[in-house]
């Protein structure tokens, strides 16, 4: 039973953090709080589910498909929006500009496929479930869990290895030097940005493995994301991860003392007293 | 020159208030008084909040909380204790206080996107406890028997508009409006020159909580019938900041110019929606892409919108807008001379 929750805490922290890394590069990077970005992890969703009822196109496979679109939807809202914000306070002024995305892509998914609830229920691996020493593991939890990693893994590579990723870190250790050097700020802006919203595609997938879905759930959805980017600290990937594991795992232990429905309560009360007493998050220094 | 203008101005408002008191004695329809209802619940809320998400600075994204809070604790005194309706509207706003000195107090002390998520957060939270309370009647919400006639509710939330403009009128002349606005300007400065901080910054909250507290108690009377989902709604928040920041959060009237301009905006906008759904769905593909499409949707992607645009292209709003036209004549003017 215990051995189960931990389990189940540790995928669905793998997940929730799949969900919160991209927000917490670009805020890191580029000091745009993107809080939309729930809402277009949900969106990725909902496109994977329609080629799925209506083409049959598999959800991974999908995901395949939808990436390179987010990448650009990514590039694309930085030069239209972000780019002409300019200014000093850019982290203020995006989190207004993109509450009203928010509010926009929101109503859209309402229109486009209705206030009900909707779910990844009839993919057959996503079902099934595989017996291990008496734990269970199922097949989304299990599927989420290993893409969220991969996802991760990836980024961290990218930004480790590639030269394109040492520039997106030079940028965010010190702008004026990198400038310097000669790297163009709005390119690996953009490229951030589009790197950002192609996590949140995966994030988006990973997270309706588990969950069902329905318009206004990703706000939800920021509070867990919020959280997790506080705890871990802003733009650590290390850091995301190890705090989606402590979140997921804390939110399977409370499942146990307490309703579903107080889940958000308590996690609202966590944000609050980690802002108070550890603003900076438990991993960085 | 200066008082000349002054006495003018004070003359404008004065008539303007005689004209909006008398308006509902001309026997106009009760769709248009509603739409004044709906403008006068609108400005006293973005005024309050502008006490402290434009004095201050810190943008609060949870006043709606405030209002569904005060809609229940007025709704629930009513019916519950029988307590005469002024009296559970005033406590409303009292108690709106009161949540707000709880909330602000640890909250203020983080700022820009964390207090924004924060306060954010506070609505949904609060829907989903009185949800799950027993004495609130869960998700069936409750029903007030009470008979005020709209012409009654009309004045009641003038009342409210006028009392709130006042406030921030009040504090913009005051010391404590300094004491905000120097929050706003260099916190840490502000701090360093011996001004309490985090005890102004949860009064400027509590203030900035007592009138929608107040309107939401006169919305459980108008509406006679509440619920979490109607009264708790994360988009009401979202349009109080953007309604503030289209006029302007720099003084009072900032918001009450916006206000009035969207929400009369959208109300049009409710009753000419069939039309434009059905010009809408002249384009190719549109009904199929949303089938789901309706007027309420389109009012809130007409405004996400809006707030891109602002945040974009008019920062400061309105009133910075004719600041910067008044400022341009002026240099005209000047240079004209030498």
């Amino acid at each position: 039973m215990l051995g189960q929750i931990l389990i189940n805490g540790v995928f669905l922290g793998g997940i929730l953090a799949s969900m919160a890394v991209g927000f917490s590069i670009l805020w890191r990077v580029m000091g745009v709080v993107n809080v939309a970005h729930p809402v277009f992890c949900l969106l990725s969703s909902y496109i994977a589910l329609t080629l799925l009822k209506n083409y049959g196109v598999d959800p991974l496979l999908s995901l395949a498909l939808i990436l390179p679109i987010y990448f650009a939807l990514g590039c694309f809202i930085y030069v239209i929006f972000i780019q002409k914000l300019g200014g000093k306070d850019i982290t203020s002024a995006s989190m207004v500009l993109t509450f009203g995305l928010m509010l926009i892509v929101e109503k859209l998914i309402q229109a486009t496929w209705g206030a009900t609830e909707k779910s990844f229920l009839d993919v057959s691996y996503l079902m099934a479930t595989l017996e291990w020493g008496g734990i269970f593991f199922s097949g989304d939890y299990t599927i989420g869990f290993i893409l969220s990693i991969l996802s991760l893994a990836s980024v961290q590579i990218f930004l480790t290895r590639t030269f394109t990723g040492k520039a997106i870190r030079a940028a965010w250790q010190d702008i004026v030097a990198s400038l310097l050097c000669g790297i163009d700020f709005n390119r690996i802006s953009a490229i951030t940005m589009g790197v950002s919203f192609a996590l949140c595609a995966v994030g988006g997938i990973c997270m309706t493995f588990v969950y069902s879905f329905y318009p206004s759930v990703h706000l939800n959805w920021l509070f867990y994301m919020f959280l997790i980017t506080i705890v871990g600290g802003v733009g650590s990937i290390k850091g995301v991860l190890a705090a989606g594991v402590i979140i997921g795992l804390l939110v399977n232990l409370v499942n146990l003392l307490v309703p579903y429905q107080w889940i958000t309560v308590i996690i609202f009360i966590l944000l609050v007293g980690i802002l108070l007493y550890k603003p900076t998050g438990l991993f960085q220094s | 020159m200066e008082t000349e203008k002054f006495k003018l101005k004070i003359t404008f408002l004065c008539v303007l208030l005689v004209v909006l008191v008398s308006v509902p004695y001309f026997g106009i329809p009760e769709y248009a008084l509603s739409v004044f209802i709906a403008v006068f619940i609108y400005c006293s809320l973005c005024v309050s909040w502008n006490v402290v998400g434009g004095y201050t600075g810190y943008l609060s994204f949870g006043h709606a909380a405030f209002f569904g809070f005060g809609a229940y604790v007025s709704a629930l005194l009513y019916t519950h204790t029988g307590m005469p309706p002024y009296g559970a509207i005033l406590l409303a706003g009292i108690f709106s206080s009161i949540l707000a000195t709880g909330i602000g107090y640890p909250c203020l002390k983080v700022k820009g996107p964390y207090f924004a998520v924060v306060t954010f957060a506070t609505v949904p939270m609060l829907k989903i406890m009185f949800e799950n309370l027993e004495f609130t009647g869960g998700v069936q919400g409750i029903f007030i028997k009470s008979s005020f006639n709209t012409p009654t509710i009309y004045l009641m939330t003038l009342c409210l508009m006028v009392l709130s403009a006042l406030m921030a009128v009040l504090i913009e002349k005051s010391a404590i409006g300094i004491g905000f606005t120097s929050i706003r300007e260099d916190e840490d400065a502000a701090e360093t020159i011996g001004i309490n901080t985090s005890k102004i910054k949860t009064l400027a909250f509590a203030l900035s909580a007592f009138f929608p507290g107040m309107v939401g108690g006169v919305f459980s009377f108008y509406k006679l019938y509440i619920n979490p989902s109607t009264v708790f709604s994360e988009e009401m928040s979202i349009l109080i900041v953007l309604f503030s920041l289209f006029g302007g959060t720099m003084r009072w009237i900032g918001p009450i110019i916006g206000a009035s301009i969207l929400v009369t905006i959208d109300r049009v906008l409710h009753i000419y929606s069939g039309i434009i759904i059905d010009w809408l769905e002249y384009l190719p593909y549109f009904k199929k892409v949303f089938p789901y499409f309706s007027s309420g949707i389109l009012a809130s992607v007409l405004f996400g919108l809006i707030l891109i645009l602002v945040i974009i292209f008019m920062p400061k709003g309105i009133l910075g807008w004719l600041e910067k036209i008044e400022l341009e004549r002026l240099k005209k003017r000047t240079s004209g001379r030498d």
